[in-house]
């Protein structure tokens, strides 16, 4: 590069950096022009209006302005061409309030101008304004320049400002594109200048707008100098002077405690003393004095008012009278003291929380109910803290964790809940609470103990429940007899389909032939319903009160026809009881007698045998043994026709039990409700057994009574079974003993009902006890088991796995026994040589008389009186004997006792039987399979003897 | 604010930097786009118009440059600047219309299209950036004068192909145009400085134009303009009466016409024309106006001045906005295309000037056919075998 370019190089830059710095010396220039116009301003105003002037001088603009943006929401659209070829934006307008324009502008400050927001968005250089904002008010205009200014500035009192909103500038100018870039960086320079001048003049209004707060203000102050001994007063405004009665010129100058009233060692003076002293912050009571004297209570607060340099100057104090609210307070504490003496004398808690939930009163009893701790519910403690100590207290006293409902503890709730709620408290104990909140906030709860209210309310309504579910019709009647209370089971028995439609109603309409007399008389009434004139209702009237009656009403048909039934059992069992006594007496008759005639004729029959006999003796001895054998006839016959009269209607007869079960449904279907089926399995083959056919009948129609009984009003089934058992082992039963090998009709009653609860399956065979109430006469099954015992027979009660009850009767099947009669003429004489024969007869005249007979036919006889004895010699030496001739009706141990435990040793050993009730005898252990023979007494020795000669010989 | 570059070659070069593009951290606000006339950018552009990122893009004459040295293929120079406002359009020049250059119409709806992007519709701008085809450059800055007004810099090169073919052209994120203009409207948040200088030095020779029309030049001193520079050069550019017409791009690019410019203290300011052919008539064309009664100065210039010209503009731009080096947060560079030519084997040399001047700050460049920037006192001005530089700054305001 030669010299001529380098120099033309240098001089190029030296010119560009000139211009540059010739720009930046343009800047200066005009910034210090607008430094010197803010500067020379008198005052904040005149300053910032200067300064605009300067500014818009400086940028070469026609209008220069600070806005702020108003608060005020009129934000509206309008649509516009943005750009030469129609397209159009819409734009949203916001208010700015004009703060200060510069001179000779056309708009006014105070003006709010309707502006593009997004023109202050940012700092910007608009070269062509009606491209960037066609608006109104700027349509004079052809280019602007808007920038933002510091946040630091506060606007005027009057605007109401946002937080974030800063006020702009904004520079117009007439002609387009007369603003550069270059000139938006001398606007930004300028506008920090522009933040002061703002700031400066909103903190003279502020000023202004402080002192004349101040000098117009209710509140007394007073203003002293900090700096100078004794704090002397420099400045009191016009309401201290009508506060205290002096005028300023009286106390300037002077300390204001001559205003003070209080005593100067007392507590509140000592402290405002002290604060001032120290020149410190702080508020007071005091009791002061006006200039007239008159007390009067004085609300101080004393502030400091610090210097630039961090030293206070001055002391500021606020007074303002606070007697009236002195003495309404020290009225209100008052009031508040008995209220609250009155509120602990309560049974009921009362607690009051202030608005931040600090405990602000509570009375003893809420510490009762909701104890939590020994400091629990203390004033100023805080809601919830009391409350968590509850909880827990309720957790580790009564072991039992409080409902979450009741941990949430929701007052907000209860405040709106205009009529109170009940909380359960873990106690048990039900609390009626009850919240208010009142016009300060303040929130009042109450809590009153409402346990007994609620025990009684819950027995009241056990006792209505129980009355409308009672089996029993119950209403009340007026003195009129018309129905004010009724229960569903009245309003059913008075023939009412409903029970709200019957209230009014006369109830004695319901009945035929009410008498007066009959009602006035207080005695049960039984009376038959109009609508129902088969049933009886028995009717018990109680006076209530003066004029009110109560009705108790029960259907008893049902137990008046049972108690009919009962009766007609009664009756019969009294009979069959007389007629047993009656033949047990006979029997023992029969069975002494008889035994006194076997001693006679067998005596007879020996003296017969002597070799020697004289004619006469012998003729005597026969004469003996025909009226002993006629005796003996005589008896037995009397016996057989008292048998028959006892028993009657031909009772012990052999029959076939399905004969009786097959006409029982039949029977008793009247008595049967139609819900109640009746089914019968007899079986195919004949069950002989001997009974008392009407008793049987009977004890059958109570069964299937008692099963449909079970049934109640729901359909069911009674089913009827006979069966055949023999048992293999012997086994109690509910009623009676059941016999090994002895062969039994199963007559089963079975129903589909509830069944028998467990707790009372053994009482039901007890008499006259029933679950039945009035309907029942608690006789049915008693009878049952006493006649099926008597049978020799037993009774089984079964609960099915499938529900419902299955009553077993054991009834003995009858098997035919032979008595062997007496022969009619004497055959060939017999030998019993070689026989082994022992005789067991209580009767020791009757066992001789057998032993010697016997042994005179050539038999080796032992005789024993008593059959325990017998067994032990069977026991001893099983082979001893070949025959055992024993007798029935022994004391001890009967001859069917002996028989069977006979058999049991030598199952093979012949037996034969001679007893004086050969014909009434029913001892299932008296069978062919164990007894080769009975006899009658008084015996035929010869026919005994025949008999025995076929078995007992060896 | 900040600023990336990234280059790259061959035929899926747009493809190469769209993939760059969408792996940078922030998307961009803006990006210059300077391309070898080869070179394919569609992918590039769809891709900013998906994602509205403005996009500048010039042909460039044999590629470009960043701060790592020269390319033949394309660069992108990126700017991430969230809080400020950019916008771009490209425009197919308008069609005739009456006696104003449909030129200056196209640049100003350009200029305002741009704006309406940028969301700045009205308003003027810090700096435009400009690439408008070769041939009405001085009509292209009048229109956009017409929108922001006169104030605003702007500054740029006309788009240029590789063999003066025609083969240039200009787009934006929308369109790719042969002959058209394209403007972007820059308010970055940092601050902008910038500088627009040649590197030559008036001769003794001067003369009248004394027959202009428009770029070509007739007669100086009424004597065939050819025959007058054939003097001036000394033989460099030969013409004789008769001779076949023939470009000289290459020959006259050490030996453009000075037109006064003002002076600077005392010494005479000229803004240079460069002549491009030779006609037989005797004619010159230029790639700038030369109007009749203005004097021409012949200027002369060297190869080194050339290659140590870039660096000295890109620190005058920096000094001239007091910026320190640390502070800068790129630059983009507009080096005439004719002198580029010229120094073509030492255009490594060129980027190191500058990267010296800006060290570590992100550059792109574009060679170009005519320059445009702001000259002191006189406005934007259109010219030929300039060098300009616009340095961004970090700190904003």
């Amino acid at each position: 590069m030669d010299g001529d370019e380098r120099l033309r190089e240098a001089l190029l830059e030296l010119e560009i950096i000139r211009a540059s710095e010739s720009k930046a010396h343009e800047q200066s220039l005009a910034l210090m022009a607008c430094i010197q116009a803010f500067s020379s301003g008198a005052g904040p105003n005149e300053a910032l209006a200067r300064l605009l002037d300067a500014v818009n001088a400086a940028l070469g603009a026609q209008l220069t302005a600070v806005l702020v943006p108003t608060a005020i929401d009129d934000v509206s659209s309008v649509s516009l061409p943005r750009s030469p070829d129609g397209d159009e934006i819409k734009q949203r307008l916001a208010g700015y309030q004009v703060l200060a324009v510069s001179d000779g502008s056309s708009i006014q400050t105070g003006e709010t101008l309707m502006l593009p927001a997004r023109l202050f968005r940012k700092p910007r250089v608009v070269a062509d304004l009606q491209i960037a904002a066609r608006v109104d008010s700027l349509a004079d205009f052809g280019s602007a320049l808007t920038m933002l200014l510091g946040p630091s500035d506060t606007h005027e009192a009057q605007v109401a400002a946002t937080e974030g909103n800063r006020s702009v500038v904004l520079c117009l100018a007439a002609e387009k594109a007369a603003f550069s870039p270059q000139t938006l960086q001398l606007l930004r320079r300028l506008s920090a200048l522009l933040t002061q001048a703002l700031l400066r003049r909103n903190l003279q209004n502020q000023n202004a707008l402080l002192a004349a707060t101040i000098q117009g203000s209710s509140s007394g102050f007073a203003i002293s100098d900090a700096t100078r001994e004794d704090q002397p007063l420099i400045y009191v405004n016009a309401a201290f002077e009508r506060l205290t009665g002096y005028r300023a010129e009286e106390v300037l100058g002077k300390n204001c405690r001559v205003l003070t009233a209080e005593p100067s060692d007392s507590p509140e003076r000592v402290r405002l003393r002290k604060t001032a002293q120290a020149l410190e912050q702080g508020s007071f009571l005091l009791r002061n004095r006006r200039k007239d004297g008159e007390q009067f209570w004085n609300d101080l607060t004393l502030f400091p008012v610090y210097d630039a340099s961090g030293n206070v100057r001055n002391l500021v104090a606020t007074q303002t009278d606070a007697t009236e609210r002195v003495e309404a307070s020290q009225a209100r504490d008052e009031a508040r003291s008995k209220m609250e003496h009155a509120l602990s004398l309560s049974s009921d808690a009362f607690l009051i929380l202030g608005p931040d939930r600090t405990v602000l009163y509570a009375t003893p009893a809420l510490s009762t109910f909701f104890p939590s701790g020994e400091d629990g519910w203390q004033v100023g403690s805080r809601f919830e803290d009391n409350w968590a100590q509850f909880c827990a207290y309720s957790q580790e006293i009564w072991g039992r964790e409080l409902s979450p409902e009741m941990r949430l503890a929701d007052i907000g709730t209860l405040l709106v809940t205009l009529e109170g709620r009940e909380i359960q408290l873990p106690t048990g104990r039900t609390l009626f609470v009850r919240g208010t909140r009142l016009p300060d906030d303040t929130i009042f709860l109450s809590g009153t103990d409402v346990t007994p209210l609620k025990t009684a309310e819950a027995l009241l309504r056990q006792r209505a429940a129980a009355i409308a579910a009672a089996r029993d019709g119950i209403a009340i009647a007026d003195a009129g007899d018309r129905l004010i209370y009724l229960n569903d089971t009245a309003a059913k028995l008075f023939g009412f389909n409903d029970v709200q439609r019957s209230v009014g109603r006369r109830w004695t309409k319901a009945y035929q032939n009410v008498s007066l007399e009959a009602l006035k008389s207080g005695q049960d009434l039984l009376l038959v319903p109009v609508r129902d004139p088969d049933h009886r209702h028995e009717i018990r009237v109680s006076p209530l009160g003066q004029e009110q009656k109560v009705l108790i009403l029960r259907d008893v048909t049902q137990r008046l026809d049972q108690e009919e039934r009962a009766a007609a059992m009664q009756a019969s069992l009294a009979r069959a009881e007389q007629q047993e006594q009656l033949g047990r007496m006979a029997s023992g008759i029969a069975h002494d007698f008889n035994n006194l005639l076997s001693a006679i004729t067998g005596s007879a029959a020996l003296i017969s045998m002597g070799n020697d006999l004289s004619e006469d003796t012998q003729a005597h001895a026969d004469r003996i043994t025909r009226a002993g054998s006629a005796a003996a006839r005589l008896v037995n016959k009397l016996l057989e026709m008292g048998a028959g009269t006892g028993s009657g209607k031909g009772a012990e007869a052999a029959f076939d039990l399905r004969a009786l079960l097959i006409d029982v449904p039949q029977i008793i279907a009247p008595a049967l409700s139609k819900t109640v089926s009746v089914k019968t399995d007899l079986g195919e083959k004949p069950v002989l057994v001997k009974a008392d056919k009407s008793d049987l009948m009977r004890i059958v129609s109570n069964l299937i009574l008692n099963a449909a009984d079970a049934l109640g009003e729901v359909e069911g089934l009674v089913e009827i079974a006979l069966r055949q058992e023999t048992l293999d082992t012997a086994r109690e039963a509910l009623a009676g003993k059941l016999l090994a090998g002895r062969q039994y009709a199963q007559i089963i009653v079975r129903d589909t009902g509830t069944g028998i609860p467990d707790d009372i399956l053994n009482q039901v065979l007890e008499p006259f006890f029933s679950t039945k109430g009035a309907h029942g006469t608690g006789l049915g099954l008693a009878m049952a088991a006493a006649m099926v015992r008597g049978a020799g027979g037993g009774l089984d009660i079964l609960q099915p796995t499938g529900g419902g009850t299955e009553v077993v009767l054991w009834w003995p099947i009858w098997l035919p026994t032979e008595v062997l009669e007496q022969a009619d003429a004497p055959g060939a004489p017999v030998s019993l040589t070689g026989a082994r024969i022992l005789i067991v007869d209580d009767e020791e005249d009757v066992a001789n008389v057998l032993a010697n007979y016997l042994g005179m036919l050539g038999a080796e006889v032992a005789t024993c009186v008593d059959p325990a004895f017998a067994i032990e010699l069977i026991e001893e030496d099983p082979s001893a004997f070949t025959a055992l001739v024993t007798d029935y009706d022994m004391p001890g141990l009967s001859g069917g006792a002996l028989i069977e435990r006979t058999h049991k040793i030598v199952p093979d050993l012949p037996v034969f039987l001679v007893t004086a009730l050969a014909r009434r005898l029913s001892d299932p252990r008296v069978s062919p399979q164990q007894v080769n023979g009975i006899f009658a007494k008084p015996v035929d020795l010869e026919h005994l003897a025949r008999h025995l000669a076929e078995s007992a010989l060896p | 604010m900040e600023i990336v570059t990234f280059a790259a070659e061959g035929g899926d070069a747009g493809e190469a930097l769209k993939s760059q593009l969408v792996e940078l951290p922030e998307q961009p606000a803006f990006i210059a786009i300077q391309c070898n006339a080869d070179c394919d950018m569609s992918a590039l552009r769809s891709y900013c118009r998906d994602q509205d990122i403005a996009v500048h893009g010039t042909s460039s004459c044999l590629g470009s440059f960043t701060e790592h040295g020269a390319t033949n293929g394309a660069v992108v120079f990126a700017i991430m600047d969230e809080a400020g406002d950019y916008g771009a359009s490209a425009m197919l020049c308008a069609p005739q219309n009456g006696g104003q250059s449909p030129m200056r119409l196209t640049a100003a709806q350009a200029a305002q299209a741009a704006l309406k992007q940028a969301d700045r519709p009205g308003e003027a701008p810090v700096l435009v950036w400009l690439t408008a085809t070769p041939g009405d450059e001085e009509a292209v800055l009048a229109g956009i004068a017409d929108i922001v007004g006169p104030d605003v810099p702007v500054i740029g090169g006309s788009a240029a192909d590789n063999t003066v073919s025609g083969d240039w052209f200009i787009f934006d994120a929308q369109e790719q145009f042969g002959s058209g203009v394209v403007v972007s409207v820059l308010f970055p948040t940092g601050p902008v400085t910038f500088a627009y200088q040649n590197g030559y030095a008036p001769t003794e020779h001067s003369g009248t134009v004394t027959k202009a029309d428009g770029r070509v030049l007739i007669e100086i001193d009424d004597r065939p303009a050819a025959e007058v520079y054939a003097e001036w050069t000394d033989g460099a550019v030969p013409w004789s009466p008769g001779a076949e017409p023939r470009g000289i791009l290459s020959d006259s690019t050490l030996w453009p016409l000075g037109r006064p410019n003002g002076d600077l203290s005392g010494m005479p300011s000229f803004l240079l024309a460069h002549p491009a052919e030779v006609s037989a008539d005797g004619s010159l064309a230029l790639f700038a106006s030369v109007p009749e009664g203005d004097t021409l100065t012949q200027m002369n210039g060297s190869a080194d001045s050339l290659v140590a010209r870039a660096g000295r503009v890109a620190n005058l731009a920096r000094t001239t906005g007091r910026f320190d080096r640390h502070e800068v947060a790129g630059a983009l560079m507009v080096y005439c295309g004719g002198c580029m030519l010229s120094v073509q084997d030492r255009i490594e040399e060129v980027v190191d000037g500058v990267v010296a001047e800006l060290p570590g700050a992100p550059l792109a460049g574009v060679f170009t056919f005519g320059e445009q920037g702001p000259i002191v006192g006189a406005g934007n001005r259109h010219g030929n075998l300039m060098i300009s530089c616009v340095v961004f700054g970090k700190s904003e305001y």
